[in-house]
């Protein structure tokens, strides 16, 4: 047998500290993020069903109540950041995700706590990019459900550049690639946590989506679907939400990945990285949480197709028995 | 009655540190002179998984230290001798990946054989059992080899895992310890500066099927696959959080390089937290080490099966902490942070038990060695 302090083995999962805590080295904020969650949201598939997704929502928001996923949290590189979670219903956390927080403002139980009332995360993002935030709590389940949003970090300059001395955009995009099995909706958010079998290990997705839609509305609808002018530059964050290994191929486009998980691929800090070229018509993978931001340079008018294929993490096949793909287009029009 | 051990996964990795400080660097020549020999047997055995289930396992152990799975150090250059007595009920053949996939010959149940290769490339590898596909593998029949280089320098001077490092791998090491990573070099010298860590899948019914000596299904094998415990080092959570040579510990200024192995079935997706790490080296699908010519920064790599990634974890700063709140001064030290799968279902032992799978913690101690905390 091996042995264990029984207390600190509880304390790794199933009896998290869940004490009230003041966020250390508490600094005024630059800006201020309050989120309330989490949320049911209601989502209507293609075949009639309702699926139940949690969110954070903003109190001082209204529109952010029904919003899947979360509302973006937008910041600048060197702004210190507060994030305050107030925890609704049972105890969750918030960890920005990619974002070096001291370990208390790293939202991650076993090493700090859960909050079970309120609690202001600080941090100060020294790098622009793609990040996103979510709970850490039972992490399979509540990601699984949708505790989650993207984090954007802009230069200092704003909007329009990925990074200080980095390629500019026209156009942003951002697509959170999900998968759904709408069986673990029936799971209880504490399921499995003090030892019994909830099934967690199970992921059968039956739905795929972008950004908060479903395939096949990601031929329309406008949070999936790209339009861009001739001339125009495209920035894709490009977010693996999923538990699949997620397959990208742009018909009839070129990408370049200029940015990888919040850092630069081409700027002289990094004198060790270059982009990565990706021609047109070539799949790329990503597995979860990875963000590639991908710029276009469209130079013809056209319709391009995009396929995203979900992959099952053991035989790689597309989930779902071949249905497991999202399909939307890149328009570029006069 | 065929004897069969009972071991805790717990005792394994503190009998493998001992391997790792056998071979000093500084004699490099005399050791590929000399070559490096290893005793190994095939054994049967009992593992604990986290949860307190008892799980019938296949592993290599070194006859000598008795330490199971050991990593497997040697030099380039080298001429390496394994020596090998199967003790399972099958006929098993011992493979090199990426080194000498298939030219061994098998060796009998109850049988002993002496293999020889060269360890032609500086870098992470791994053995395994290819007799059954994947299954005697994923039921534990694997490990990791480490070829260290020979010389290992970058132009100006700097000691790296690789021998002639690329561009990138280069202007990587060469920064450590200047403005931009303050601090110390990468220190080959110091057990400390790099971690071993080997990733699996465990699927009970898997296991039972070999204990109770059935042919496993190859074609149907991938689809009825169930991974149940997810181990790092082979421990979960807890244990794996704890353990300390699965667990980089050191002050900002130390980097860490990190050499992982996916020697199970599911595509996984490490994530660290606190830094992010430096993408060192990939591997081909001929399965030889690919040194990167271009070295990404990221928070997320993915490892696929039988995938070999070298990073390096920094140990700078966390680079998000306010200015004014470094160093933290009601934030206690150590800093702890997760590295774990974010396929987050490897983050469970049989159906729950979050985070019970596969994670381990690293440890940041302070804003610098003997500084004031
Ligand atoms: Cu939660
Ligand atoms: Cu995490």
């Amino acid at each position: 047998m091996i042995v264990r302090d029984r207390e600190e083995f509880e304390a790794f999962g199933c009896d998290v500290n869940d004490d009230e805590i003041a966020t250390p080295d508490k600094l005024p904020p630059n800006i201020s993020f309050v989120w309330e969650g989490p949320r049911e949201v209601d989502i209507r598939m293609p075949d009639g069903k309702e699926v139940t997704f949690w969110n954070f929502s903003d109190p001082r928001d209204s529109k952010s109540r029904d919003l899947w996923p979360s509302k973006t949290m937008r910041v600048k590189q060197g702004q210190v950041v507060h994030s305050t979670l107030d925890a609704k219903k049972n105890t969750h956390t918030i960890h920005h995700h990619g974002m070096n927080s001291s370990t208390m403002n790293d939202g991650v139980g076993h090493v700090s706590f859960e909050v079970s009332d309120r609690y202001t995360y600080q941090f100060q993002p020294t790098h622009a990019g793609t990040y996103f935030y979510h709970c850490h709590k039972n992490t399979v389940l509540h990601f699984e459900m949708g505790m989650y949003g993207f984090l954007i970090v802009d230069p200092p300059s704003g909007r329009g550049t990925l990074y200080k001395d980095g390629p500019r955009y026209d156009v942003e995009a951002l697509w959170a690639l999900d998968d759904v099995d709408p069986s673990w909706r029936a799971i209880d958010h504490q399921a499995g946590l003090c030892g019994e079998d909830a099934g967690l290990d199970l992921f059968r997705p039956k739905y795929f989506m972008i950004t908060g839609v479903p395939h096949p509305r990601t031929m329309t609808d406008k949070r999936a679907k790209i339009t861009a002018k001739l001339g125009q530059t495209i920035l894709i964050r490009h977010l693996n939400a999923s538990y699949s290994v997620v397959s990208t191929t742009i018909q009839g486009l070129d990408a370049t990945v200029y940015g990888f998980d919040g850092r630069p691929l081409l700027h002289p800090s990094v004198p060790w990285a270059a982009p990565i070229f990706i021609p047109a018509g070539t799949p790329f993978e990503t597995v979860s949480a990875q963000r590639f931001d991908l710029i276009l340079k469209p130079t013809r008018i056209g319709r391009y197709p995009v396929r995203i294929e979900f992959r099952h993490w053991v035989t790689g096949e597309i989930h779902d028995g071949g249905r497991g793909i999202c399909e939307t287009v890149i328009d570029v029009t006069e | 009655m065929r004897r069969r051990d009972f071991i805790a996964y717990g005792s394994a990795g503190v009998l493998s540190a001992a391997l790792v400080n056998e071979h000093p660097e500084n004699t490099a020549e005399a050791q590929v002179a000399a070559g490096f020999s290893f005793d190994l047997e095939l054994v049967e055995v009992f593992q604990e998984m986290i949860d307190g289930e008892v799980l019938f396992a296949l592993a290599l152990r070194d006859q000598i230290t008795r330490a199971l799975r050991p990593i497997l150090n040697v030099v380039e250059g080298a001429n390496v001798t394994f020596r090998i007595t199967n003790r399972t009920r099958k006929a098993r053949r011992f493979a090199l990946a990426g080194l000498a996939d298939d030219f061994f010959a098998p060796i009998p149940a109850g049988g002993s054989i002496q293999l020889q290769t060269i360890a032609n490339e500086a870098g992470t590898y791994c053995y395994l059992d290819n007799s059954e596909q994947a299954a005697s593998r994923v039921a534990g029949f694997h490990g990791m080899m480490v070829i260290a280089p020979s010389d290992g320098k970058t132009p100006t001077g700097t000691r790296t895992p690789y021998n002639t490092p690329t561009a990138a791998q280069s202007m990587l090491f060469d920064a450590l310890g200047t403005a931009r990573f303050p601090g110390e070099k990468w220190r080959p010298d110091l057990p400390s500066r790099t971690r071993t860590w080997v990733f699996n899948a465990i699927d009970p019914v898997l296991q039972q099927q070999l204990e109770l000596g059935r042919e496993v299904d190859q074609t149907a094998f991938l689809r009825t696959f169930y991974p149940r415990y997810f181990t790092l080092n082979g421990l979960s959570g807890y244990d794996s959080a704890h353990d300390k040579d699965t667990v980089p510990r050191g002050y900002v200024g130390e980097p860490v390089l990190i050499r992982c192995i996916n020697m199970g079935l599911c595509t996984h997706s490490p994530h660290i937290h606190g830094n992010h790490v430096f993408r060192l080296s990939s591997t081909s699908p001929a399965g030889g080490v690919v040194k990167n010519q271009s070295i990404p920064e990221v928070d997320t790599w993915m490892l696929g099966p039988l995938a070999r990634v070298d990073v390096l974890l920094p140990f700078v700063r966390p680079d998000d902490i306010p200015e004014k709140a470094w160093p933290p001064k009601q934030e206690k030290f150590p800093l702890k942070y997760p590295m774990h799968c974010h396929m987050e279902m490897s983050q469970t032992a049989r159906g729950g038990q979050y985070p019970q799978g596969m994670i381990t913690d690293w440890e940041l101690l302070g804003d610098r060695r003997g500084g004031a905390l």
